[in-house]
């Protein structure tokens, strides 16, 4: 909300006080501003000039060229308008000033030298459109300047209102702030009573939601536009002139908070007002032209027969002030907040009325509300009171809260001194009474953010100020408990992953769902109900397609060689934690020494380091997920347990969607929940025996279509238990092999927990191997 | 030779070592002489065959041509290694301003970097790190944080909704509600983690962004212990000459409620341009937990009381590392990652 201080003044005085020190004030107090502004910035030089010659332009019919004195010299300003009039003070921008981007220059206009411009009211931007130059009184004097004559010279306080203070919604709820904080006077002027009119307008309450209604009947209003002042204020507060009745109900409102309502009465069919609840569809089309339909629970006034507005939010077409209104009834009203809040959200409907009204607003001051309008309408809209002010509803009594002092004392850790309670919550309005050991305390009514004791607490703790709290250091006992098993396994996924070369990545947790396009789950995915966009409307049931996406977006910028991960959340009917993998373009891309491009089984060697570690005794399947290679997918189990995935996404996919048209994209992803949380887990003693090793080398001419499992497992289950490892040293395609072939070279390690082993009983077992292994197909080289 | 060796005798075996082209053939003229069968150790042996009154000036002859020997040898050796390195250096000699073949490190990201940071603090201080779900529901989220359905507080969080009947958690503080509905205080926690508000992505905004929520419950917990945990957090998180500044503010599960500022580092408060001018920068929410929260969980707030804070990691790193724009975080491109590289972790 943007408060004009020039109007703030007229209730505190603040005049000792720079307008940031005023800022500081409120926001050490709670209310946060946003900025300090100077709405007006934009005219830049601006003098009051009189008009001391007039003659029409040599070339030109629509012309005038005029000679205007600005003071200390006279100017000549070719104009447009036609009205300007020889004696008249006008306001001037000389050369050498700005208006808004516009440097204001000596120029030629039609063979004339024009040395400045006149403003209007529009370029003021006091109306909407203006048809000629604005005009000043006759006695100002010529050569001042401008922004001061109007009063533009002074600073608009932004504030950020949080959602509790309703009753800060208003430029005399922000002095009332102030007054509190710098313990001054807050003087509201009394509203003159109207004159007693004869009309009593009938009002009648026939919802519950509708807390208090009041109204007062103008006649002879006249439409026009507002006093300058007015409007000056307005537009420094953000809002658009409009006329002088619309004008006076927002200056009203945004004065005391309350929002207000001008009907033209003369367009009421019946005249009497009808608050109740709206029927199922009932149509209403409102002053902007929106037709809305209406569902139970909407509250609606009414004239006893057609709906005329929608209870603080908008008023209705049928009933608005238009140039010819003559007849206007002012209502001042408060509404339920949920009631209001409920309509205004279904509908998309939010108005300064019912922002104000959601927040709530103060039952008590109906009256002096109406009176304020109403003595406004008279001065500036020649209106006259047609009837009494007629109030319909109670103002809401505020329940009394015990307070007690101890209590300030521990929440805040600090002792207030005793005096400075009362004394804060009086310059807030609150009435107080002693009571045991504390106070009775009786919020205003304008307060509806106060219901218990926390809440005076934070009263005084504000306007007390927190900087006068000295800090203490935080009680806080040992820690008993374990870190949760997701932040152990993330840790240790991070801690995997980058020292085996792989930067982290993060990805948002909703996809397009065209990344799952294809790729098969037995569960449908989580989707949101209210996506900022579809490219991100699905819960990721999966993190690799996020992996994939960022290849992309690095390969589109020359960064082919990619080796990512990142361990996250994943969302199915519950959350897991998974892991996943990408890499691509060269193995070791820092490395001029090594050209190689990463291989699928280096990058199952990092998947395998990390299982390793992760305590996970993985074995690989092929499996046949559509979207990886057909020649290379596989799924990874633990303990017959489903860990996740390795392959090569498929390449036709990579190119057409991710516009990657080179390389393997190889990616693997795995749910850290199935592993166990401690490597060693089940596992107490070291397993190596102290004696010495026997190491020997087999070397195996294996058919392309025998596995590499079926060869080492054929090897431990014909071996007695002094086997200790059967390592892969080497594989060979080529010169002196077989084509289906290939050789393996395998180490076999031996040892014995009881000692020494000999090399004939590694012998034996050997032999026993070669025959095992020969079974599956492969052949024993010679060495 | 023998005993009656002379001094040319000694020169001319000094002149055959020095022609000697290997380290084998001077071991082997080493032992030729020096040996435990060599001409000048046998010699040496003999001393006690000759009268007792020249014994003494032959011994101390011996032992000098031994010297001279066995310093030559030395010599020799180490001209012959010298040699030997020349013709290594000769041979092949590295370039030392060559790069080398680097082993590629991983960088992690800025965000788990700071997060990690962040978790080494409150765990430093004791307080238990706890997680919960991100698909929370509108209870956990709202409700049991004094925060009903059409209260005008819920403009603050502009909400995703789930095709599951949940919504994504606005904020981490719905783990204290689940930590505080399973325990009893006093209780000490945190709890990092992804959050979600319906925001179209711009440089301070992200639809996701992520969250540490703090919480310290206990008898008599006040605003001074809230402020010596903030103060420990903004010296340790952005360095030991900050301090940090309460302003009021509203959330509705805490009350008194606060935006919590840290001093500028660069103008320390005095007000410069990084900082707007200010000299205070805002980095979280934070305040006293709210009676009705307590009420909600079951805890006595006349017995009970307690602070929480929140803090929004993003807006760490934008602070801590003058990043103006948060999209980075998510664009994921390589440079940026691992231009952070090491940064904490």
């Amino acid at each position: 909300m943007r408060i004009p201080t020039e109007w703030l003044k007229e209730f505190i005085d603040v005049s000792d006080k720079t307008t940031e020190a005023l800022a500081e004030a409120l926001s050490i107090s709670g209310t946060e501003v946003d900025s300090i502004v100077f709405p007006w910035e934009y005219i830049h030089g601006a003098l009051s000039g009189r008009v001391s010659q007039v003659e029409k332009h040599p070339n030109s019919s629509d012309l005038l060229i005029t000679k205007v004195d600005i003071g200390n010299r006279q100017i000549q300003i070719v104009t447009s308008d036609m009205t300007v009039k020889q004696g008249e003070i006008l306001a001037v921008i000389p050369a050498g000033g700005s208006f808004e981007e516009l440097e204001i220059r000596e120029r030629d206009i039609r063979g004339v030298t024009s040395e400045g411009m006149f403003l209007s009211l529009e370029e003021l931007r006091l109306e909407d459109e203006s048809l000629s130059v604005f005009r000043f009184d006759d006695d100002v004097e010529p050569g001042l300047d401008v922004r001061k004559l109007l009063g533009f010279d002074e600073a608009v306080i932004e504030v950020e209102l949080t959602p509790n203070r309703g009753d800060c919604l208003s430029v005399v709820g922000i002095a009332r702030e102030l007054s509190a904080f710098y313990d001054v006077e807050l003087k509201i002027p009394d509203a003159p009573e109207p004159d007693e009119g004869k009309e009593r307008i009938e009002i009648q309450i026939d919802d519950e939601n509708c807390y208090r209604y009041t109204a007062l009947l103008l006649e002879d209003v006249k439409v026009g536009p507002s006093p300058l002042w007015m409007k000056k204020r307005l537009v420094e507060a953000g809002l658009r002139p409009r006329n002088n009745v619309v004008d006076i109900t927002n200056y009203v409102m945004l004065e005391t908070g309350h929002p207000v309502h001008a009907f033209d009465f003369d367009r009421f069919e019946r005249r009497s007002i009808v608050i109740r609840g709206a029927e199922e569809n009932e149509p209403l089309r409102l002053l902007d032209k929106r037709d809305v339909v209406l569902e139970k629970g909407d509250l609606l006034i009414t004239n006893g027969k057609r709906p005329v507005a929608l209870a603080g939010i908008m008023g209705g077409y049928d009933s608005g002030i238009f140039e010819d209104t003559k007849s206007v009834l002012l209502e001042v009203a408060v509404f339920d907040p949920v009631t209001i809040r409920k309509t205004s959200r279904r509908l998309g409907v939010q108005t300064d009325s019912s922002y104000r009204f959601e927040r709530g607003v103060d039952t008590s001051d109906s009256v002096y509300v109406i009176k304020r309008l109403a003595d406004l309408m008279v001065r500036y809209a020649g209106a006259r009171a047609e009837s009494s002010v007629c109030d319909v509803g109670q103002p809401r009594e505020s329940k009394c809260i015990h307070m007690r002092k101890w209590f300030v004392d521990s929440v805040l850790g600090t002792v207030v001194p005793i005096k400075k309670i009362p004394r804060i919550l009086h310059s807030l309005g609150f009435g107080l009474k002693e009571r045991g050991d504390g106070w009775e305390v009786k919020p205003p009514t304008y307060r509806h953010d106060i219901e218990q004791e926390i809440d005076l607490v934070e009263e005084i703790g504000r306007i007390y100020g927190y900087d006068r709290i000295t800090s203490k250091p935080p009680r806080v006992m040992p820690i008993t408990t374990d870190l949760p098993e997701e932040t152990v396994k993330t840790r240790r996924a991070r801690r995997m992953m980058t020292s085996l070369g792989f930067d982290e990545v993060t990805n948002y947790s909703f996809i397009s769902p065209d990344s799952l396009q294809g790729i098969e789950s037995d569960e449908e995915p989580v989707q949101l109900k209210n996506p900022i966009s579809i490219d991100m409307s699905i819960m990721r049931p999966n993190i690799f397609p996020g992996l994939i996406e960022v290849a992309s977006y690095n390969y589109r910028r020359q960064n082919r060689d990619v080796r990512i991960f990142e361990v996250g959340r994943v969302f199915k009917k519950t959350e897991e934690l998974h892991l996943a993998i990408l890499a691509t373009g060269r193995e070791n891309p820092s490395d001029y020494s090594d050209k190689r491009d990463v291989s699928f089984y280096a990058f199952k060697g990092v998947l395998e380091a990390l299982l390793d570690i992760f305590g996970v005794s993985a074995t690989f399947s092929v499996n046949d997920y559509s979207w990886l290679e057909k020649s290379c997918r596989a799924s990874i189990y633990h303990e017959g347990k489903f860990m996740g995935f390795v392959g090569i996404f498929d390449k036709e996919r990579a190119e057409r969607a991710y516009e990657i048209k080179s390389g393997e994209l190889y990616i693997a992803e795995v749910a850290l929940d199935n592993c166990p949380r401690d490597r060693r887990q089940n596992v107490r003693k070291v397993s190596f025996s102290p004696f010495p090793r026997i190491f020997r080398d087999l070397s195996f001419l294996v058919p392309s279509g025998v596995d590499y499992e079926t060869i080492e497992k054929s090897i431990w289950e014909c071996s007695p238990d002094v086997l200790a490892e059967v390592n892969l040293t080497d594989v060979y395609k080529g010169k002196g092999i077989p084509d289906a072939c290939k050789s393996i070279t395998l180490t076999l390690v031996f040892e014995s927990f009881n000692g020494t082993l000999k090399d004939e009983d590694v012998s034996k077992v050997i032999e026993r191997v070669v025959s095992c292994v020969e079974k599956m197909g492969a052949k024993l080289r010679d060495s | 030779m023998l005993i009656n060796m002379t001094d040319q005798d000694v020169q001319d075996i000094i002149d055959q070592i020095k022609t000697v082209r290997t380290v084998n053939e001077l071991q082997e003229l080493k032992s030729k002489y020096l040996g435990k069968q060599g001409a000048l150790t046998v010699a040496m042996k003999k001393i006690r065959e000759v009268s007792p009154d020249k014994r003494k000036d032959l011994g101390r002859k011996l032992n000098l041509y031994k010297q001279r020997i066995e310093e030559a040898v030395e010599d020799q050796r180490n001209a012959l290694i010298e040699e030997e390195r020349e013709r290594r250096e000769a041979a092949h000699r590295y370039d030392v301003t060559m790069p080398g073949a680097r082993r590629e490190v991983g960088a992690l990201h800025i965000i788990s970097q700071v997060q990690e940071e962040v978790q080494e603090i409150f765990l430093g201080m004791g307080f238990e790190l706890a997680v919960g779900p991100e698909m929370e529901t509108s209870y956990y989220n709202f409700e049991a944080l004094n925060t009903p359905e059409w209260h005008p507080s819920r403009d603050m969080h502009d909400t995703f909704y789930l095709s599951n009947g949940k919504l994504l958690r606005t904020h981490t503080s719905t783990v204290q509600i689940r930590v505080m509905e399973k325990r009893k205080p006093p209780l000490a926690i945190f709890s990092p983690g992804r959050c979600y508000r319906k925001d179209t992505p711009d440089a301070t905004h992200l639809p996701m962004f992520y969250q540490v929520e703090v919480l310290h419950v206990d008898k008599n917990v006040s605003v001074a212990h809230l402020k010596g945990t903030l103060e420990i957090l903004a010296k340790r998180l952005f360095g030991q000459d900050r301090e940090i500044r309460l302003r009021p503010s509203y959330f509705p599960f805490t009350e008194p409620s606060f935006e919590v500022f840290v001093s500028c580092g660069i103008c320390h408060s005095t007000g410069c341009r990084s900082c707007g001018g200010t000299g205070w920068l805002e980095i979280l929410g934070a305040g006293m937990v709210h009676p009705n929260v307590f009420r909600s969980v079951g805890y006595d707030p006349d017995e009970w009381s307690g602070f929480a804070l929140g803090m929004g990691l993003e807006r760490v790193i934008m602070l801590k590392y003058d990043l103006e724009d948060i999209r980075e975080l998510m664009r994921n491109d390589r440079r940026f990652i691992k231009e952070f590289r090491g940064v904490v972790l």
